[in-house]
């Protein structure tokens, strides 16, 4: 446990002592952000559109949902920006392999802090919000589920960020196969 | 011919020995790649049409007019009387601007909009003529049966006055409730009647009737049709508002719809 803090905390320092990375993990954590409390008004937002009524929406979010779900979703932003700073940093170093991993986990942040009783993210605009509702926690355990699976993404990363020799056993280049017998 | 059939059990055990092999990237390629696709796909078919379509709600959305929008009305070609039905409603009857509000008495969302947003609309537009503020019951299921028997309390008690008399009911359902399901007890609603003057018993007869039952699932039924996912949802004169949004949000769609 100890040596996955450590490699992680290493990888963050390495990732983000580039200003560029640290100001593109900022600025993908905002667009996680926004894109989960605006979609639900994006279309008043697109018909009667100014910057006041932008920021309007964006500070509305703290009286749109409880403390707990603007919580999850402000540490899954950040996780969100991490992530794809990782992923950039590691196609720059050309060791790509980790990339859809990657990707798939990023999605996650786009569907899962959803809430239905107060119609927030994408799975409540797609109209799934009855569906959230018969869940125990009424969708927050996914927003849970999101931030964990952004955190194994995370460590994956920083594993890969810190390593720094090939793998000299392996004849497929480090990546693993998966084979289906026909 | 035993050779034939040789050669045919060789190419059948070939046949077996051959292998498809996916890197564990492609593999993770392929679950992103297929993710997205159904993204897409959901957000243009509106959640792959599971959702009530407005046409099946007659009245809400005039027939023909955007069948294919997942739910949400565009603006300008909602008929804003049929949504606003026959509810209860603060105001001038032909303001310029309509606001419909569907909010479930037990959601805290709803009762902090009603705590902290609606008392500045009421003073800067509805008590001047501007705005017409329309109340529809959308009770969620997680929230009932109290949720619903409140909508209905609401109902009982308009019935034996006017929208005035369903207002101060309202008013004090949203002070008194604790919210989530579980905010009152039904015998504190039965007292409510008392607080405001009317006659109890038959407040009791007619939340027991379930007479309004029918109207509220019409209620439910429009929202869903209008695009509602949540509670409080608005529609501001066919615009849809979703959420206890702050007061700025409301004030520029408003000072929008009275420029335009």
């Amino acid at each position: 446990m100890k040596n996955i803090i450590k490699r992680t905390k290493e990888a963050l320092i390495e990732v983000h002592k580039n200003k560029s990375y640290l100001i593109s993990s900022l600025i993908f954590a905002f667009l996680v952000f926004a894109f989960n409390v605006l979609i639900n008004n994006y279309r008043i937002l697109i018909s009667n559109f100014t910057l006041k009524l932008f920021f309007s929406l964006l500070v509305g979010t703290i009286y749109v949902m409880s403390i707990t779900s603007f919580i999850l979703l402000i540490v899954m932003s950040l996780l969100s920006g991490i992530v794809f700073s990782m992923s950039i940093f590691l196609v720059k170093r050309q060791i790509t392999s980790n990339i859809g991993a990657s990707s798939s986990t990023l999605l996650v942040s786009l569907i899962a802090p959803a809430c239905p009783s107060c119609a927030i993210g994408l799975l409540s605009t797609l109209g799934f919000g009855s569906f959230l509702a018969v869940l125990p926690f009424k969708g927050l355990e996914l927003g849970v589920f999101g931030v964990i699976l952004l955190g194994i993404s995370v460590v994956y990363l920083s594993n890969k960020i810190v390593t720094k020799t090939c793998d000299i056993n392996s004849n497929t280049g480090g990546k693993k196969k998966w084979k289906i017998f026909q | 011919m035993e050779e034939h059939h040789e050669e045919h059990k060789k190419h059948r055990e070939h046949k077996k020995k051959e292998t498809v092999t996916f890197t564990k990237i492609g593999l993770w390629q392929g679950v992103s790649g297929v993710l997205g696709i159904l993204l897409v796909l959901s957000l243009f078919t509106g959640g792959f049409g599971l959702k009530d379509s407005p046409s099946k709600v007659a009245g809400i959305v005039p027939s023909g007019v955007a069948p294919s929008a997942p739910s949400a009305p565009s603006a300008g070609i909602t008929d804003m009387k049929a949504l606003a039905d026959d509810d209860a409603f603060l105001g001038k009857k032909d303001a310029p601007v309509t606001i419909v509000e569907w909010s479930d008495y037990e959601c805290p969302f709803c009762e902090r909009f009603h705590s902290q947003t609606l008392d500045q609309i009421k003073s800067q537009y509805i008590d001047t003529g501007k705005v017409k503020f329309v109340y529809r019951d959308f009770p969620l299921g997680f929230h009932d049966p109290l949720a619903t028997q409140e909508a209905m309390a609401a109902e009982c008690a308009r019935e034996q006055g006017d929208d005035k008399t369903y207002f101060d009911f309202h008013d004090l359902i949203f002070k008194t409730t604790k919210s989530n399901g579980n905010g009152l007890q039904v015998s504190q609603l039965y007292d409510m009647a008392d607080t405001l003057g009317l006659n109890k018993a038959k407040l009791i007869e007619c939340i027991d009737s379930g007479k309004y039952k029918a109207e509220i699932q019409k209620d439910i039924q429009d929202g869903a049709a209008a695009g509602i996912q949540g509670t409080p949802g608005f529609i501001i004169n066919g615009k849809l508002v979703s959420g206890a949004q702050p007061f700025s949000v409301f004030k520029q769609v408003i000072d929008a719809e009275l420029a335009g």
